[in-house]
């Protein structure tokens, strides 16, 4: 039953649901341990779901993307947007693209390592590496091109002083 | 700000809830474990000596917080004014239904088409003990349904275990028990309780699982028509002629175990999830359309406050109409209440104390999202017998939640097919955030269907929420820590001359609404107070 139902699990589960009902009206077909498919085989029809997919990360408590831009949009993208241009409404996100705040190699790893204002931090989520990769991609995409290069080193240097980049 | 990098236990001890039972789990474990005190809420709301002298107020902000206050206010003689960014009320308490349209942060526009049924992005559902939000409710001729929690037909769903079978929730948690009091009832049976347990309340124990378990008369839990009867059954006892009932078989134990689902059943002893819960009828913005029936002459729309400005006699508080240019407009009042989120007010001039400052800007807001999807039918219902409850899940969409009202409907019903917040700690919120509102649907119809493979022949249109693209809160609540509370929660509540902030971030219910109104109601005495002293 298992094998014939994942390859063909709508009709299949569908065609169940029906004979059981003839059969006997008051049984609910799914009151035994259900054999309900999980992986529909055959392509999605979900157009676009592969590449939406493969945002995301393997892990929900570590970032497993390695490289900075696919960090940035995983997590920094929601809210300073696809371009680096921040947003503005009742409050605003700052924009990255030509922001002089980034000069500072330091500035933008603690920030990253201890939040700021309502931003949270992302510390816990990336290792020295990914916090370095993904400072160095805001560093340098957008025309932006800011002397100087984020190490892991450097990160591991920050992390765990305590100190917050606000005032 | 000092951000330790070792946790107390008790922050661990949060996180792993966190992980296993997911984020509105934390939240009631957040109040639990002493974040929380306990609310002298009697009843009613507190009298007010009133405005002797005609006192006036400004409110910022038109959600529960801010119309609670100008509610109870206007009733005591104060003169009140509400500044508000958005063209409604209500603030988090909202409701997404077809037709409406909203343009998030980034530009995006998140439309629905729905043809039934309807989203509410944010708060969802009720527990009994918020008294101060049922008060409200009643006063305000807001209709009540139940809002089913716990559905032992839902499902608990491993993507690693079982193949990728969702389990049933009742199967889960009645084999959990079985086993565990299998185990126990062994340990006892083997001497080796004891030196901790007397010979007679070894007897009792004893006693007690074999009913609480379910355990046959060796003390084993294994398949019987007994277990049937708590379990469910393979085939369910019929009429006439109809086949002989037959019980279910457990789960086997290993298996169970490693598969890890027996956390996510900690969601349901939560304090906030226990039965009966409630929700408005026709969704939860009806608490805040009531709030804004109310209040609708004291509030100006469209205000977007931009500086807050405070002398020995009164405050000024300056905005900007967002249809009438950038002219700076100004309120002046006796006093301000400012239910402005934090993530929106640490951007803002205000003058109130450095401390004070410091503590507004200090608090992170969560991260939050949701996405809803409209079936032709409801084949939760139809096929599975799923009415109503959660359904849980390691995929990034965390739980899939079924409908409570219009139960049983032929026609399309809307699922809430993908809920998390940061206080999971799953990065994957960030991520939904990230993405546009059409990806956010393929995201969850994608996932969805590996639990619910009708998705693909029944799905119609979805909509979504990303809390951090919400132009008015820049996310979906202040995630205090303790060590942040410890350093900046009194501050932030004190009085600071003429201005006193309110809101869910001034209260020890973080994202429930209880906590909002709660807040405007110890503000507004204290305030109160303070002008007739
Ligand atoms: C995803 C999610 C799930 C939740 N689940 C639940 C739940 O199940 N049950 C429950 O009870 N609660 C829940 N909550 C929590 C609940 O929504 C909040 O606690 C409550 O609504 C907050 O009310 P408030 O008045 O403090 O803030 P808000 O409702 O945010 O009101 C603040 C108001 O200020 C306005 N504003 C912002 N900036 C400006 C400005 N510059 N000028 C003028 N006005 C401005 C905003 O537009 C808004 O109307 C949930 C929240 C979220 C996000």
């Amino acid at each position: 039953m298992k094998t014939t139902i994942t390859m063909l699990p709508v009709a299949l589960l569908l065609a169940g649901f029906a004979v059981a009902q003839d059969a006997r009206p008051f049984d609910a077909p799914v009151d035994s341990p259900p054999d309900l498919p999980t992986a529909p085989a055959g392509p999605s029809p979900v157009e676009g779901a592969e590449e939406v997919l493969q945002m995301f990360s393997q892990q929900p408590d570590q970032f497993t993307q390695t490289g900075g831009a696919a960090l940035y949009d995983t997590s920094c993208r929601a809210c300073h947007m696809g371009e680096g241009q921040g947003a503005i409404g009742a409050g605003t996100y700052p924009h990255l693209a030509a922001n002089p705040k980034l000069t500072s190699k330091y500035y933008i790893v603690t920030v990253l390592l201890t939040g700021y204002h309502g931003m949270p931090r992302f510390g816990d989520q990336m290792d020295d590496e990914q916090i370095a990769a993904v400072s160095n991609y805001v560093r340098t995409a957008w025309g932006n091109a800011y002397p100087g290069t984020v190490t892991a080193e450097d990160v591991a240097g920050l992390r765990g002083k305590g100190e917050g980049a606000g005032d | 700000m000092t951000m330790p990098i070792t946790m107390p236990t008790r922050r661990q001890l949060l996180a792993m809830i966190g992980t296993s039972a997911g984020s509105a789990a934390m939240y009631q474990a957040m109040t639990s474990m002493g974040f929380a005190a306990t609310s002298d809420y009697t009843g009613k709301p507190p009298p007010l000596a009133g405005a002797r002298n005609g006192e006036s107020v400004v409110i910022l902000g038109a959600g529960l917080a801010g119309l609670t206050a100008a509610y109870e206010m206007r009733q005591a003689g104060y003169n009140v004014k509400v500044l508000e960014y958005q063209d409604r009320g209500g603030g988090r308490c909202w409701t997404i239904k077809g037709g409406d349209r909203f343009t998030e942060l980034g530009g995006a526009e998140v439309t629905c088409d729905f043809e039934t049924g309807y989203l509410n992005p944010g708060p969802w559902r009720l527990p009994i003990h918020h008294y101060a939000v049922f008060d409200y409710c009643r006063k305000l001729g807001v209709a009540l349904e139940p809002f089913i929690m716990k559905n032992e037909k839902a499902y608990l769903h491993n993507s690693k275990a079982f193949g990728g079978t969702p389990q049933q929730i009742g199967h889960v948690e009645t084999d959990i028990r079985g086993y565990t009091s299998e185990l126990l009832a062994k340990s006892v049976r083997q001497g080796a309780l004891d030196e901790t347990v007397t010979r007679e309340d070894q007897e009792r124990l004893l006693e007690g699982l074999r009913g609480w378990g379910v355990l046959d008369k060796d003390y084993r839990y294994v398949k019987s028509d007994e277990l049937g009867e708590v379990r469910g059954w393979d085939v369910l006892p019929g009429g006439g002629l109809m086949p002989e009932a037959e019980p279910s078989t457990p789960i086997a134990m290993s298996p169970l175990l490693q598969s890890g689902l027996w956390n996510d059943l900690f969601t349901f002893n939560h304090y906030n999830h226990h039965p009966a819960l409630f929700q408005p009828v026709g969704g939860m913005g009806k608490i805040g359309d009531a709030f804004t029936r109310e209040c609708r002459d004291l509030i100006r729309f469209n205000s977007q406050v931009v500086r807050v400005e405070q002398g020995e006699n009164g405050v000024t508080v300056h905005y900007r109409d967002r249809e009438g240019g950038d002219d700076i407009l100004q309120e002046t009042a006796d006093w301000c209440i400012c239910t402005i989120p934090l993530s929106v007010l640490a951007q803002m001039d205000i003058d109130v104390s450095d401390a004070k400052k410091k503590a507004i800007a200090a608090v992170p807001y969560a991260s939050a999202f949701k996405v809803a999807l409209e079936f032709k039918r409801r084949f939760w219902e139809e096929d599975e017998w799923i009415v109503g409850g959660i359904s849980y899940t390691d995929l990034p969409i965390v739980q899939i939640a079924y409908p409570s009202h219009d139960l049983f409907d032929k026609g399309p019903g809307v699922l809430q097919a993908a809920y998390d917040t940061y206080t999971a700690e799953k990065n994957w919120t960030y991520t939904f955030n990230a993405l546009d509102p059409e990806e956010r649907i393929i995201a969850a119809r994608e996932y969805g269907r590996r639990i619910h493979p009708q998705y693909d022949a029944e799905y119609m249109s979805g909509t979504s929420c990303a809390w951090h693209r919400v132009p008015w809160t820049l996310g979906c609540y202040g995630q205090w820590t303790e060590e942040l509370r410890a350093e900046h929660y009194e501050t932030l509540c004190e009085i600071d001359g003429r201005v006193v902030l309110a809101g869910e971030h001034c209260s020890h219910i973080p994202a429930w609404q209880e906590g909002a109104i709660l807040s405007a109601l110890d503000t507004i005495r204290r305030l109160d107070r303070r002008v007739n002293a």
